[in-house]
């Protein structure tokens, strides 16, 4: 590693206690809404103090509830430094994409046809289900029963014919061996 | 006996930690007060259950009320 690349470096370092982990955040790295995204979410593990030491510098105290083993309140500090990542990320993309989300939601509230767009969808759905019903499932019940008297036994005949037939075919006379058994 | 705690002010909203206070008003006798940097708040006659941890979970309250008013 070069000299100049060891000076930029720049390490993530904190104190120790019995019950405590302490370290400084630089406010130009780590925006100050991305420091209170991170401790809020380390509330309701442990006890969260913020100071600050010096300008553009806020002081974050991590106290356990009860004492830890050292192992534990490194990897504490490690969690909230990781987390402090992924809010200044979250931070990051909210920024990028605000143009994008405030140009959909006046879209969404201030378009031309505010009440076509729902009107035309139902329109179309109407109109599909109307063409997709080549079986004609979806005619009204009391329509179907407005049919002539006269045509309702031709409909019946073939429900009536059908042990005629399967007798003829076998199935009958295995009906009929049955009865003599 | 007493204890004080600092909020700064750039940290803490002076509106959060007298919410905070407010919040935790039965459990102990609270004054607060602003200096130039800081909101002051002290501590007397805490509960004496409650008087280890009482400090610690004013600050997080505190905390929360300010992240709250910060998110609107």
């Amino acid at each position: 590693m070069s000299e100049a690349a060891a000076e930029e470096t720049v390490d993530f370092s904190f104190e120790l206690t019995e019950r405590e982990v302490v370290f400084d955040l630089d406010e130009e790295l780590y925006p100050r809404d991305a420091i209170y995204g991170a401790a809020y979410l380390f509330i309701d593990r442990c006890y969260v103090f913020l100071s600050r030491p010096a300008d553009a510098v806020v002081k974050v105290r991590l106290r356990t509830r009860t004492p830890k083993p050292e192992a534990e309140l490194e990897a504490l500090g490690g969690e909230f430094a990781n987390e402090l990542l992924n809010q200044l990320l979250r931070l990051r993309i909210g920024r990028a994409t605000a143009r994008i989300r405030e140009t959909y939601i006046t879209r969404a509230f201030f378009a031309d046809e505010p009440d076509s767009t729902i009107a035309d969808l139902l329109a179309e759905l109407d109109a599909e289900e109307l063409e997709e019903d080549p079986l004609e499932i979806q005619v009204p019940w009391e329509t179907a029963q407005e049919q002539p008297d006269e045509e309702q036994p031709d409909k019946e005949q073939p429900a009536q014919e059908q042990p005629a037939k399967s007798a003829k075919d076998g199935s009958g006379a295995d009906d009929a061996a049955e009865e003599h058994v | 006996m007493s204890e004080q705690l600092r909020f700064s002010r750039s940290l803490y909203e002076p509106e959060a930690v007298r919410a905070a206070v407010k919040a935790f008003d039965a459990l102990a006798q609270f004054e607060v007060s602003l200096t130039a940097d800081d909101v002051v708040v002290t501590i007397s006659d805490p509960d004496e259950e409650l008087a280890d941890v009482l400090a610690d979970e004013l600050c997080n309250h505190a905390l929360h009320q300010t992240v709250i008013r910060a998110r609107g």
